[in-house]
């Protein structure tokens, strides 16, 4: 504002367009510069007549009932302060020494003079009041400015605490990844993990199980499957001769055809080999469909 | 004389003595018209709606505010409602849209106020089309300044950033706006 010349605000002035420290600087120069006024009144005059261009709308008819209820509830209370009666005495005194006329020309010159400091006095109030508006003004765009960035720091840490949330939501899922990883590394690694390998007869797709039999816990790894429609699904089985086979639960496959699934619970240890087969979502109790991957 | 028969200062005496049947003539005369202003302003009915209650219980609250030496009392109304819409809309802190849908829009068009003893009767028809048509001869870049600080309540430099136009030219273009406005209308005779 301080590049601009103030008179060249009063047509925002005039379309109430301007923040209070700008109002207050046009307020001040308009006091020095009361040729200035002429000019804001005409272009105040225009911008009073703006409201005319738009079409007159009827409200709902609540917003008067509303607002009526709310004058009800409070009503203005119009006192008439009465000026304080001079008592009789001295009142009476005055206005018979006025009428006999010898009191006129020290109540003249008496009456003049306290003219003379009551309009010193209200000259000097005036000034203040400009002094105490002008200050007020500063401190109310103060306070606008920061309540505003108040605001806009209040959304800024809404935004931060989201971002923290699903920061601990993505840890929470590492952690997960990584427990899994831990347990699966793990089976590779002990030493009695036992291996069970079945193949298919005509394509490269494989499926080998890892087996902590001790643990009853195990790695079941798959490469070169077929991907399956969405109503079908692999299931693996534990296979004893002398027993129905066991599930070892149904698994998916990545784009590849492959897959490593952590088996933290084995149904039974009790198995010689394995196999899979392609069954209806969900699993089946006992094979169902066409076996893929034999011993 | 009737109470519908006195002029807008004469009632808004009888307002600051606490006669709430001269608030409500005076609601009667120009609500359809702030209510006009503030749906040009917030393109939401509710909130527009909001707005002019909240308008005229400020000409109620602070009704010994108003100064008849000072200006007309619809200057001061609509002063009170334009701001309360601006602070409305910048609370919602969107630029005015165009109306989500059709029918929303058809709806804002479609309700004019026909009472007989709102502003379009207080105010001639002629004269209200008389201003519409100033406000049409405007240059289309003098009042798309007036269109963004009077209705949109952007700032001048707000307004200088999204025209793209230096801030001088906003300042003169916003003057010759309205010294053209005040001349043509007082040509016809028209004043606030």
């Amino acid at each position: 504002m301080n590049d601009t010349p103030i008179k060249d605000l009063l047509p925002f002035y005039a379309l109430g367009a301007l923040s209070e420290a700008e109002k207050t600087a046009v307020d001040a120069y308009l006091r020095q510069h009361p040729e200035a006024r002429a000019e804001l009144e005409d272009l105040k005059a225009a911008a009073a007549l703006l409201p005319l261009e738009n079409e007159a709308v009827r409200p709902s008819a609540t917003v008067k009932q509303n607002l009526m209820r709310r004058v009800a509830a409070n009503p203005r209370r119009h006192t008439v302060a009465m000026p304080p009666q001079p008592s009789r005495s001295w009142w009476r005194s005055l206005q018979e020494a006025w009428r006999s006329g010898w009191a006129r020309p020290a109540l003249t010159s008496g009456a003049l003079a306290l003219a003379v400091l009551l309009f010193i006095w209200s000259l000097a109030l005036n000034r203040q009041v400009n002094q105490l508006q002008q200050q007020l003004a500063a401190a109310s765009s103060s306070v606008a400015a920061i309540s505003d960035e108040l605001a806009q720091q209040t959304a800024e840490t809404a935004v931060l605490q989201d971002e923290l949330a699903l920061s601990h939501s993505e840890i929470r899922r590492l952690n997960e990844q990584l427990a899994a990883q831990e347990a699966i590394l793990a089976i590779y690694q002990a030493p009695d993990t036992r291996r069970f390998v079945a193949a298919a007869a005509d394509s490269n797709g494989v499926a080998q199980l890892t087996a902590n039999l001790a643990a009853q816990t195990a790695v079941l790894s798959t490469a070169n499957l077929d991907q399956l429609p969405v109503d079908s699904v692999y299931q693996l089985w534990l296979l004893n001769p002398d027993s129905a086979p066991v599930s070892g639960g149904v698994f998916t496959i990545d784009a590849g055809g492959a897959t490593t699934v952590l088996l933290p619970n084995l149904a039974t240890t009790d198995f010689e080999a394995i196999a899979v087969s392609i069954e209806p979502a969900g699993g089946s109790e006992q094979p169902t469909g066409p076996i893929v991957l034999t011993p | 004389m009737a109470l519908h028969e006195l002029s807008d200062e004469e009632l808004m005496a009888r307002v600051v003595d606490g006669d709430d049947r001269a608030l409500e003539i005076l609601y009667d005369r120009y609500a359809g018209a702030a209510l006009g202003v503030t749906l040009r302003i917030l393109q939401d009915r509710a909130k527009a709606e909001e707005v002019i209650q909240e308008a005229f219980w400020r000409v109620w609250d602070r009704a010994s505010s108003f100064d008849a030496n000072r200006g007309a009392f619809t200057t001061w109304m609509f002063s009170i409602t334009r701001r309360l819409a601006i602070d409305a809309l910048r609370r919602q802190n969107v630029r005015p849209q165009t109306a989500q849908n059709e029918t929303e829009a058809r709806n804002m068009r479609n309700q004019p106020d026909t009472n007989p003893d709102t502003m379009e009767a207080t105010l001639n028809r002629i004269e209200r089309e008389q201003v519409r048509e100033a406000v049409r001869k405007l240059p289309p870049e003098q009042y798309q300044i007036i269109e963004m600080a009077y209705y949109q309540g952007m700032t001048r430099q707000e307004i200088a950033q999204q025209t793209k136009t230096p801030l001088g030219t906003i300042h003169s273009r916003a003057r010759l706006a309205l010294q053209k406005l005040h001349r043509s209308l007082q040509a016809k005779g028209i004043e606030a």
